[in-house]
């Protein structure tokens, strides 16, 4: 008898993580909306979303108008200078916001007459909501006469922020990126540190500072997350973001005590070029050519991907290049597997046997054609006494409609990640049930597992969607190994599944552990961030949602531990399945599938 | 007579085509009971290529395949061209449930007998009108290979248990198809290869302006912009997939526009005709984001209509 917790749990309403991946993604298209540039990427907070809804989603506006209006590199690089001459980070963003805001937003309310309302809207609930704190300083008390002055249109103000706020307003006129530059740097030199251009040197001092004495300098004190790679960009990338946001900035101190790149390895050149034969030597040899392997790096390998590559293949034992100690290896483990296979035979057949009924019936059901009567179709021999016989001989024909008869493909995916090493036989059990009632019912599928190692994201194919039934026992081959890189491969295996000619195309990603993924990387070139935390979690959801987007049905299964839940909700948000013993992975599956089917609508 | 082709004379359309699709509609007049079903479309294309390349295709003889995303005008073009070519159209929606029989025909029982009841494809072979198949691609392969024969040189209908038909010398075939929506799928080679394919462009701000300043002469300059910036706004944002396509819904527009004219206020029109027509809550907001940025809460029909002021 099975304890009850351990019943698959379904999370059909929206989870808080699911609720914040989509605020994210909500601001963010408001951006893109109206940056009119969908390669933005610049990080707006969603917890503000929160706080204060409009502020966040005029933040937004306020950072697309940027991008659209401003020259948005020019300007963060004058900020990043005048840090670098000693300028207090805080007040100088803060003033920044102010000068943007005032030089955006007469330019964004003629394109976009509907931003003046968002924009009173957010002013005003930031009144309500933050005046005690922006009135502690005088870059919040000077906030507070903007606000109250674009909002009441009353400038009264204290005298010391007078000219301040004329200057700011002046702004208003179509200044161009050097006008609000001039402007905030004169404002802060004022307001804020009167002895700066003494001390440092004028704006023109300032702006001639060289990028290479910007990059000897140090910026890993400004960062807040565990960043690595190029800080200086980095740096870039969230004055940029900072320079839009209204609200006041929440104590960040303890959150930088974080610490640096410590998750990069940098190789040297000669091993990079060894990279491809240790792959080779590794996972067996891959199964496309090198050009179709450049063609298709080119296509999938971008954004957060850029600079990995996929690798392709049937596995070391199919295709070995050698017998080595990987080969020996895995052959131990496909040995053990297989008697873990034979010793369960018996309980298998049963369950498999099971799997195969279920579907079946729903699949009869969703195909039973309906028949009726008719004026028009197939004579009805039978029928035809009536004629003559009656004043009205009726519907004499029949009519046959077939309900839905579309047909369906489903890509198993699964995490072959090092984590799942004590259960790989089990795994590959339960994978093996699900691939064979599939055959049973004669639904094509393939199944795949996924591992990176070095940066080379593997993925090892265990059954082409069409392969013959013998090909099932290939999954006993599964071995684990490395990290997991999980939004590439849920890309790679979209990109395939989404060219089958079959309507109903279904996904279903067996995870176990949050993705993580340390790269590796080729002196040289732009070293990627490491895939782990949360924004390995962002992009995999991303991916997610795209693939749903574009109509494929993706389940995700977690079988690891229970605090990593919270990032697997957010990953795969509504069909999500969680199951504490592997055991019950193709319960869920066939529970899934049958949902699907019986979805008259879904396909 | 009203001049069918001046839209297009004004457009610039060559006028050797013009001429040919003249002497065409002057070879085979629709008479009688055809002429009913010569319809006027709603609107006049806009897309001087587009149309040229259709008409010359048609002029020719061939079928044309009209591909593309949503909201670009396939059955308006489709429409046109039965119109200028003064041709009755048969339009044929296809669906999942196709088979033979609802293209061809299917038995009945008239006066004592079973009989032909001729379908859609049939009439139209017979008649020489304008076919249009509309979303191609919805319907299954098989069913659609009985118009094999049809759609290429040899020009007939072969109904089981009847005679051969042959098609009539006007009668043409227009398909229109769109990938992208739920449920449709690749069309075969065979298919496609009795098809000229016709990538139909998006619409950009020069085309909706005048299809919008066709339908409501008295549009507003600035309100009209903001429409089109609306629906630019949403094509840009299909286009990058960050939502489906659903709000991306030119006929909701002009819905919307029309009760707008009708004194309704044009947010709670959008959210009619565009808004709502998605029914994911989370895509749903980043809809309304868009139109909030473009239509201010405050606005009223007098923004988008009326006399300039």
């Amino acid at each position: 008898m099975r304890r009850p917790q351990d019943e698959p749990v379904y999370q059909p309403e929206y989870s808080d993580e699911e609720l914040q991946t989509e605020a994210e993604n909500r601001i963010r298209n408001l951006m893109w909306t109206v940056s009119g540039d969908y390669t933005l990427d610049t990080k707006l907070e969603a917890g503000l979303y929160f706080r204060s809804k409009y502020a966040a989603m005029y933040d937004a506006v306020k950072q697309g108008a940027f991008a659209r209006y401003l020259d948005r590199n020019a300007f963060s690089m004058y900020l990043v200078k005048k840090i670098y001459y000693g300028a207090e980070e805080r007040p100088l963003t803060e003033l920044a916001q102010l000068c943007v805001d005032a030089a955006v937003f007469r330019k964004a309310q003629e394109e976009r007459p509907g931003v003046a309302e968002l924009r009173d809207r957010a002013f005003s609930d930031l009144l309500d909501k933050s005046f005690g704190k922006m009135s502690a300083s005088l870059t919040g008390r000077l906030k507070i006469a903007l606000l109250r002055g674009y909002l009441m249109k009353d400038w009264h103000c204290e005298r010391t922020l007078s000219d301040a706020v004329e200057r700011i307003r002046a702004l208003e006129d179509g200044a161009d990126t050097k006008a609000v530059i001039e402007a905030v740097d004169a404002l802060y030199n004022t307001l804020i540190d009167k002895s700066f251009v003494r001390r440092h040197g004028d704006l023109a001092h300032v702006l001639a500072a060289t990028l290479e004495d910007l990059q000897e300098f140090d910026w890993r004190d400004y960062l807040e997350e565990e960043s690595v790679g190029d800080f200086l960009e980095k740096y870039l990338q969230r004055i940029n973001s900072r320079v839009v946001h209204l609200e006041e900035e929440q104590d960040e101190e303890e959150q930088q005590k974080h610490g640096r790149g410590r998750k990069v390895v940098v190789i040297d050149e000669e091993s990079a070029a060894k990279m491809y034969s240790y792959m080779e030597l590794n996972y067996g040899r891959s199964y496309l050519s090198s050009r179709e392997q450049k063609n298709i790096d080119l296509r999938l390998c971008r954004g957060a991907h850029a600079d990995c590559s996929l690798y392709f293949t049937d596995g070391i034992l199919a295709n070995p290049v050698r017998v080595n100690a990987q080969y020996v290896n895995a052959k131990r483990h496909a040995e053990k597997n297989r008697r873990f296979y034979m010793n369960n035979k018996n309980m298998l057949r049963r369950n498999i046997d099971l799997l195969t009924g279920e579907l079946k019936r729903s699949l009869v059901r969703r195909e039973e054609p309906e028949q009726f009567a008719a004026q028009t179709g197939t004579l009805v021999v039978n029928r035809l006494w009536k004629v003559g016989r009656t004043e009205d001989a009726g519907k004499l024909f029949e009519k046959t409609l077939r309900r839905n008869g579309s047909d369906f493909v489903v890509d198993i995916l699964m995490d072959a990640s090092g984590s799942q090493r004590d259960r790989q036989s089990q795994v590959a059990l339960q994978a093996y049930m699900i691939s064979e009632a599939l055959s049973n019912n004669a639904v094509p599928h393939r199944i795949t597992s996924f591992c990176s190692f070095w940066d080379y994201t593997v993925l090892q194919r265990f059954r082409e969607y069409d392969a013959p039934r013998s090909e099932n026992k290939r999954i006993f081959d599964y071995t684990t190994s490395s990290n997991n890189r999980d939004g590439l491969a849920v890309r790679a295996v979209g990109d395939s599944l989404l060219q089958r000619p079959e309507e109903g195309k279904i996904l279903i990603v067996l995870s176990d552990g949050k993705p993580n993924d340390i790269i590796v990387n080729r002196p040289n070139s732009r070293n990627p961030q490491p895939y782990y935390g949360e924004y390995a979690v962002r992009d995999t959801a991303y991916e997610v949602r795209k693939l749903r987007g574009l109509g494929v049905c993706v389940l995700g299964v977690f079988t690891g531990k229970e605090k990593e839940l919270a990032a697997e909700k957010r990953i795969f948000g509504k069909d999500f399945a969680y199951i504490r013993n592997i055991e019950n992975f193709s319960r869920v599956v066939g529970r899934y599938l049958r949902k699907l089917l019986e979805e008259q609508e879904k396909f | 007579m009203e001049d069918i082709f001046s839209p297009f004379r004004e457009q610039g359309v060559s006028r050797t085509l013009l001429d040919a699709v003249a002497e065409f509609r002057s070879r085979y007049p629709a008479k009688g009971a055809l002429a009913d079903r010569v319809t006027k479309p709603a609107l006049p294309y806009y897309g001087r290529e587009t149309f040229e390349m259709a008409a010359a295709a048609l002029l020719q003889g061939e079928n044309i395949l009209l591909t593309g995303s949503k909201a670009t005008g396939k059955n308006i073009l489709a429409e046109n061209l039965a119109y200028v070519f003064g041709r009755p159209s048969y339009n044929i929606s296809f669906h999942v449930n196709m088979d033979s029989s609802a293209l061809i025909g299917a038995d009945t029982f008239r006066n004592n007998e079973v009989q032909l009841r001729p379908g859609p494809v049939y009439q139209c072979a017979v008649n020489g009108g304008f076919g249009v198949f509309d979303e191609v691609n919805m319907a299954k392969n098989d069913a659609v290979s009985v118009l094999h024969a049809t759609l290429d040189y040899r020009r007939i209908i072969d109904v089981p248990g009847y005679d051969k038909v042959e098609l009539h010398d006007a009668a043409r075939f227009i398909g229109t198809m769109n990938y992208g929506y739920a449920g449709t799928r690749e069309l075969n080679e065979a298919l496609v290869s009795r098809f000229l394919v016709i990538e139909m462009p998006q619409a950009d701000e020069e085309t909706l302006h005048r299809i919008l300043t066709a339908l409501f002469p008295d549009f507003r300059r600035k309100g009209l912009e903001q429409i089109c910036g609306l629906f630019l706004d949403l094509q840009l944002k299909a286009g990058n997939n960050e939502i489906s396509t659903k709000p991306l819904d030119l006929r909701g527009l002009i819905g919307a526009l029309k009760t707008v004219h009708g004194g309704l206020s044009p947010r709670a029109a959008i959210r009619m005709g565009i808004v709502n027509k998605s029914f994911d809550l989370f895509e749903r907001e980043i809809v309304e984001d868009i139109v909030m940025t473009r239509i201010p809460e405050s606005w009223t029909a007098a923004e988008l209509f009326g006399a300039e002021a």
